[in-house]
């Protein structure tokens, strides 16, 4: 009963501890923020998009290049044509693993949001 | 009721949004004054789980009210925002110096002090309370969670809570008896 009514005390007390937002600004505060965080990230899925078709274009470039590389007699800093070919074919392989890797992670975080979001309305 | 408001959002009613700021800015603001003693900290704290809430509503599962996961990330981002500005030590400093001003200065009160002084007399109390503990006694007596509630909302085990929970009762009347001369026990008689 004692315990009862301390813990009835207390409540009360505590109750007068209850703050009220002193900012009267706050609401529309977190909507601007709201809406720059929604035009940012439609910024990223259009920058996402864009990166696939540079990503995309630079591969056939790399590819077209490996190819035509050992049939141009080329030399230069002392390398001949067959040594230019495999430095660049190193330094192609990493940046395609590299980025592949990052557009893909991006990419896929972008499809399963809109994919909960269908759900969720649905 | 804001559960309405929740599918409204996802349905693509931004304004909805509106709605859950206003019935939930004042709990969230107090929880986040809890953690953070600074009202400007508490203030970006609130502003950043309100824009998570929104950006994440629909990860929302609904195995809790709406309620305890909004608070959940309330105590999240407050806590956050009290580590990344340490201000920990500082508070503590300023906190004792104007407890020991206060103290001085309120002995010579009357038991009988008017509404608005005991409010500021709380308040100042519970910024003497640790993070934890000013935060226990927020989500269990103002928010009225059950224990198991409070440690969903704060990711705490129940014994956990429970040991916060007495220590917590235990320090805010020591520092109302002490400190400001008020006793709860005889305060509501």
């Amino acid at each position: 009963m004692n315990n009862l009514n301390e813990e009835n005390q207390i409540k009360e007390l505590l109750g007068k501890s209850r703050l009220k937002m002193p900012f009267p600004d706050f609401e529309d505060d977190v909507m601007m923020q709201i809406e720059l965080e929604e035009s940012l990230r439609d910024a990223t899925r259009s920058g996402v998009a864009w990166s696939w078709v540079f990503f995309i274009s630079g591969t056939v470039f790399g590819i077209l290049l490996t190819l035509l590389i050992p049939q141009i007699e080329i030399s230069f800093w002392g390398m001949d044509s067959g040594e230019l070919n495999l430095l660049f074919q190193v330094g192609f392989c990493l940046f395609v693993l590299l980025h592949l890797e990052k557009l893909i992670g991006l990419t896929r975080s972008i499809v399963i949001g809109d994919r909960m979001k269908r759900a969720v309305a649905s | 009721m804001p559960e309405r408001y929740v599918k409204q959002v996802l349905d693509g009613d931004k304004d909805a949004f509106r709605f859950i700021i206003r019935q939930f800015q004042d709990s969230a603001f107090t929880l986040a004054v809890s953690i953070t003693k600074e009202e400007f900290a508490a203030k970006d704290a609130v502003q950043a789980a309100f824009v998570k809430a929104y950006t994440r509503l629909r990860t929302f599962e609904r195995k809790s009210s709406f309620k305890t996961w909004f608070h959940r990330i309330v105590v999240n981002e407050a806590f956050q925002v009290m580590r990344s500005q340490k201000r920990r030590q500082k508070l503590s400093f300023a906190l004792k110096a104007e407890r020991e001003g206060l103290s001085r200065n309120t002995n010579h009160i009357e038991q009988k002090t008017d509404d608005d002084h005991l409010r500021f007399y709380i308040r100042e109390a519970m910024k003497g309370l640790t993070a934890n503990e000013a935060l226990v006694l927020q989500l269990f007596y103002l928010e009225e969670y059950s224990i198991k509630e409070t440690g969903q909302v704060t990711g705490w085990s129940e014994s956990k809570t429970k040991v916060l929970l007495h220590r917590a009762r235990k320090k805010l009347k020591q520092i109302l008896t002490e400190s400001y001369n008020i006793q709860p026990e005889n305060f509501f008689e």
